[in-house]
C-alpha cells in the first residue's frame, strides 16, 4: 500500500483517535441537565417576623379535605387580626392536648366529646361554636339499609356493626352510652364484629356497601341529598347534643382570644363573609360556655 | 483505483460521523428522559406526601423514605414541613448536601427546581430536584430527591464505547476492503496495464496468465486472442510486404536488365556496325578511321556506364579522414569547368564558408557526389542557368536551425551536435510534384541516355556517411537540394 495509503491510514488513526478522547472526556462530565425551571430564593423567614396564631385541628380521614375546608377561614382570621395564621393537624386529642401544654396551637377545634376530654386536662377555654342552618345541635343516628330486615338495634344484635372513633361524639359517646342505658355491659360484645371506620363518611360508606350491617354516625354528615342516603335508614336518634367549639388555650393572652372570638363571630352576618360562611356550610358562629357540654359530661358518666 | 479508496475514506468518515451524532442524540435524550422521569417520581413522592406532611405524621413519611432509598439511584431523600424543617429524611442526608444548592423552591412562581451538580461528601454527579407540596396554591411542605447520575454516567460510558468500537470497526472493515480490492481487483487491473504497454511497444508475444474464470478470466482471454491475431496480421503483412520488396525488386531488376541490355545494345550496335564497315572494302581510308573513332567512342561510353553501374551495385564502406568540404567542391567545380568549356552554358556560384569545420569523409565519394550533383543541376538547365553551391555551419541542435538564403551559420565555437550544409540550388526544369518520391530511386531518369544513377549514388554516399539529403523543387523554376553532415558523425 503505498506511500498515500499509509499517509492516509494514519490521518484516520489519529482522527479516531481524537474523537475517543474527546468522547470519553464528554462522557465523564457532569451530564448537564438544563432542565431547572425552578426559581429558587435563600431561605426566608415569614415576611412579618411576627410569631404566628396556630389553629389545631384532628383530621378524620383526609387531611387535605380538612385543608381545603378552613383555610380560607384561616385566612380570613390573618386579614383580621393583622397575623400570620397556621393550621395544625395532629392525629388524635393526646396529641391536641400535649400541644395545647407546649403552647404549639393556640387555638383548636374539636368534637364535644374532645373537648370535654382535653378539658380535664388542660384550661382550655371555648370560644365559639359553629350554627349550622338553624342549630347549633346535633344528633347521632344509627342507620341501616333500607332493604335490610333490621328496625332496631335488637336486630342488629349478633350482626356486624362499625362506630368511626372512640373520641367521637355520635360516633361512639352517644350510641354505646344508649346501649348502656339499655343495659347492654359490653356493647362490642353484643355485636358478632365491631370495627371503627375512623370517620363518618367511610362509615355511610360500609353501611352502604354491606361491609357492615349498621353504623353510628353524626347527623352533620347526613345529607338526603347524597344517593347513598337513599337507599339508608336511621333506626335510632339520640337527644340532640351542642356541635364542637373552637377552643383557645388558658394562657393565651387575653386581648388576642377577645379580637378571635369578635372575628368569629363575625362571619356570616357581614357581606363579605358570606362566601366563607357557605364554604364552610354554616350559618354563623355563636359564643360557646363550658356549660353548654354538661350534657356531654352526663353521658360520658355511663359510658366510663 | 484512487477513487475506490477516496470513496472507503468517506464511507468510514460518514460512519464515525454518523456515530457520533448519534451518540450525541442519544444523550441528550437520555439525559432528559431521566430527569423527566426524576421528576415524576419526585412529584408523585410529593402528592402521596400531603396527608402525612399535614399531620406531622413522621413516621409514614419515614417509611416513604426508606422505601425510595432502595432505589440504586437514589442518593438522598428530604422531606420537609412549610418553615423547611426536615421532617423525614434518608440517614445522613443534611450532611451530604451542601449549603449552596439548599434553594427553596417557591410553590406560587415555579413547580419544581432542578439543580445538577457534583456532591464531593458522596463523590458523585447528582440531579438534585425539589416539588413543592402545594395544596390550593399555598405551600406546606418540600419533597427533595438527589438521584445519582452515575448509573447514567455508566450507560452514557457504554455508549461510548460503543461508538468507538463502531468506528474501529468500521475503519478495520475500510482497511480490509481496501486490501481486498488490491488484491484482487488493482493488482490484476495493474497487470493487465503492463502487460498492454508491452503490446503497445511492440512485443507481440505476451501472453496473460489468469486463473480465474470471473471477469478478469475473460478479460484476459480477449486479451490474448487480440495479441494472437495481431502477431497473425503482422506475419501476414511481413509476407506481404516480402512478396511486395521481392516483387519490386524483381521489377526494379527486369527495368535494369531492360535498362542494360537497352544502354549496351544500341553502343553494341554501332560497334557492330563500324565494325562491319572496317571488315568491308571501303572507298575513303578516312570513313575507316572515323568509323574507328566511333567504336572508340561507344567503347570509352560503355565503360562508363559499366564503371557507374558497378560503383552502383558494390557500394564500398568509407574510408573516412578528416576533409575539407569546400576543398573538394572547388576542387570538382573546376573540373567540371575544365571539361569541354565550350559547351558549359551554366554560371556555378560559390557561397562556401570558411569557417566550417573539418568533417570525417570519403575523399572519393564525396568527390563522386559533388561532381553527380553538379552534373544533375546542369543536366537540368538545357538552356543554361545559375547553379549557386553554397556551404555553413550551424553550431546548436538541428539541421532546421539553418535560416533561409541568407543563411550563415553561427560563427561560435564548434560544439559536438553541429551540422554542416552543403546546398546546390538551380534555376532549372525543377521536377514535377509526381516524380520528387522516386528521383533517389535507381534507375530514374527523366533524360533520354541517363543512367538514372547520378543522384541514386548520391543517395548511397550520403546514407554511408549517415547524413541527410532534402529537396526542394519547383517546376519553371529549378531545384534546391540540402545536404547535411553531423560535425561528429551521427545526424539527428
Amino acid at each position: 500500500m503505498g506511500k498515500k495509503g499509509k499517509l492516509v491510514l494514519v490521518i484516520l488513526a489519529v482522527a479516531v483517535a481524537v474523537a475517543a478522547a474527546y468522547l470519553y472526556r464528554d462522557s465523564r462530565k457532569a451530564p448537564v441537565i438544563s432542565r431547572s425551571d425552578g426559581e429558587a430564593e435563600k431561605d426566608q423567614m415569614d415576611k412579618s417576623g411576627q410569631r404566628p396564631i396556630y389553629i389545631g385541628f384532628i383530621p378524620q380521614g383526609n387531611a387535605v379535605f380538612m385543608v381545603k375546608k378552613w383555610q380560607p377561614l384561616a385566612d380570613y382570621l390573618a386579614k383580621e387580626l393583622d397575623m400570620p395564621v397556621e393550621m395544625v393537624f395532629r392525629k388524635s386529642y393526646r396529641e391536641i392536648i400535649t400541644a395545647l401544654s407546649n403552647a404549639e396551637i393556640d387555638v383548636c377545634l374539636t368534637g364535644s366529646f374532645v373537648y370535654v376530654q382535653t378539658r380535664e386536662e388542660t384550661n382550655i377555654r371555648p370560644l365559639v361554636r359553629r350554627k349550622k342552618y338553624g342549630s347549633d345541635l346535633y344528633h347521632s343516628i344509627m342507620v341501616v339499609r333500607k332493604d335490610s330486615q333490621i328496625n332496631s338495634l335488637k336486630d342488629l344484635q349478633g350482626k356486624k356493626f362499625a362506630f368511626t372513633d372512640e373520641d367521637s361524639t355520635a360516633g361512639y359517646l352517644l350510641p354505646v352510652a344508649m346501649m348502656r342505658q339499655r343495659g347492654i355491659s359490653d356493647p362490642e360484645r353484643y355485636f358478632s364484629e365491631v370495627i371503627y371506620t375512623g370517620n363518618h363518611d367511610s362509615a355511610l360508606l360500609a353501611v352502604h356497601t354491606c361491609s357492615v350491617d349498621g353504623v353510628a354516625l353524626s347527623t352533620t354528615r347526613w345529607r338526603p341529598e347524597n344517593p347513598k342516603v337513599k337507599e339508608l335508614k336511621i333506626i335510632w336518634k339520640s337527644e340532640p347534643v351542642p356541635l364542637g367549639p373552637f377552643s383557645v388555650r388558658g394562657g393565651l393572652d387575653k386581648d388576642l382570644a377577645q379580637r378571635i372570638e369578635e372575628a368569629f363571630l363575625k362571619i356570616g352576618k357581614t357581606p363579605e363573609t358570606r362566601d366563607l360562611s357557605d364554604h364552610i356550610q354554616i350559618e354563623g358562629f355563636e359564643e360557646a360556655s363550658d356549660s353548654d357540654y354538661d350534657i356531654i359530661r352526663r353521658v360520658e358518666k355511663w359510658v366510663f | 483505483m484512487r477513487f475506490i479508496y477516496a470513496f472507503i475514506f468517506v464511507i468510514i468518515i460518514t460512519i464515525t460521523i454518523l456515530s457520533l451524532t448519534n451518540y450525541f442524540r442519544w444523550k441528550h435524550n437520555y439525559l432528559r428522559q431521566a430527569c423527566d422521569e426524576g421528576l415524576i417520581l419526585t412529584q408523585t413522592l410529593a402528592q402521596g406526601s400531603i396527608d402525612p406532611i399535614i399531620r406531622n405524621d413522621f413516621y409514614t413519611l419515614e417509611e416513604y423514605v426508606n422505601n425510595l432509598i432502595k432505589k440504586k439511584n437514589i442518593a438522598y431523600v428530604v422531606i420537609m414541613d412549610r418553615h423547611d424543617r426536615v421532617l423525614a429524611h434518608n440517614s445522613g442526608a443534611m450532611g451530604n448536601i451542601p449549603r449552596e444548592i439548599n434553594k427553596r423552591v417557591r410553590g406560587d412562581i415555579t413547580p419544581y427546581l432542578v439543580q445538577t451538580y457534583y456532591n464531593a461528601v458522596l463523590k458523585i454527579d447528582v440531579n438534585d430536584i425539589s416539588v413543592p407540596v402545594l395544596i390550593d396554591s399555598k405551600k406546606w411542605g418540600t419533597v427533595r430527591v438527589g438521584f445519582s447520575l452515575e448509573y447514567i454516567k455508566e450507560e452514557i460510558a457504554k455508549n461510548v464505547f460503543v461508538v468507538i468500537v463502531t468506528g474501529l470497526i468500521s475503519m478495520l472493515l475500510g482497511i480490509a476492503m481496501a486490501l481486498i480490492l488490491t488484491r484482487f481487483v488493482t493488482g490484476p487491473i495493474e497487470k493487465f496495464a503492463k502487460s498492454m504497454k508491452t503490446v503497445a511497444a511492440g512485443d507481440l508475444e505476451q501472453e496473460i496468465r489468469m486463473d480465474t474464470t470471473d471477469e478478469f478470466g475473460v478479460l484476459a482471454m480477449s486479451f490474448n486472442q487480440m495479441a494472437r491475431s495481431l502477431r497473425e496480421s503482422k506475419e501476414e503483412l511481413k509476407k506481404t510486404y516480402q512478396r511486395l520488396v521481392h516483387k519490386e525488386r524483381m521489377a526494379a531488376l527486369g527495368e535494369l536488365t531492360a535498362r542494360i541490355a537497352h544502354e549496351i545494345k544500341n553502343p553494341l550496335g554501332i560497334i557492330k556496325g563500324s565494325a562491319q564497315i572496317l571488315v568491308e572494302e571501303v572507298e575513303k581510308p578516312e570513313i575507316k578511321t572515323e568509323v574507328a573513332g566511333y567504336i572508340i567512342e561507344e567503347v570509352n561510353c560503355l565503360n562508363i556506364k559499366i564503371h557507374d553501374l558497378l560503383n552502383h551495385a558494390k557500394p564500398k564502406p568509407p574510408n573516412l579522414e578528416e576533409v575539407d568540404l569546400n576543398e573538394i567542391l572547388e576542387n570538382r567545380i573546376q573540373f567540371w569547368e575544365s571539361q569541354r568549356p565550350e559547351e558549359r552554358n551554366v554560371i556555378i556560384i560559390r557561397k562556401l564558408n570558411r569557417e566550417i569545420p573539418f568533417l570525417q569523409l570519403d575523399k572519393e565519394q564525396i568527390r563522386q557526389l559533388a561532381l553527380n550533383m553538379i552534373i544533375n543541376a546542369c543536366e537540368a538547365m538545357p538552356n543554361g542557368g545559375e547553379l549557386r553551391i553554397m556551404t555553413d555551419w550551424n553550431s546548436r541542435g538541428d539541421r532546421h536551425d539553418f535560416e533561409e538564403e541568407k543563411g550563415r551559420g553561427e560563427s561560435s565555437r564548434p560544439q559536438n551536435n553541429g551540422y554542416v550544409r552543403v546546398e546546390f540550388k538551380d534555376t532549372g526544369i525543377g521536377i514535377p510534384k509526381k516524380d520528387i518520391q522516386k528521383i533517389f530511386d535507381p534507375f530514374f531518369t527523366t533524360k533520354e541516355n541517363g543512367t538514372g544513377l547520378g543522384l541514386s549514388t548520391v543517395y548511397r554516399i550520403i546514407e554511408n556517411h549517415r547524413g541527410k539529403i532534402e529537396v526542394e523543387s519547383k517546376e519553371g523554376e529549378g531545384s534546391r537540394f540540402s545536404i547535411f553532415f553531423s560535425v561528429n558523425g551521427v545526424t539527428g
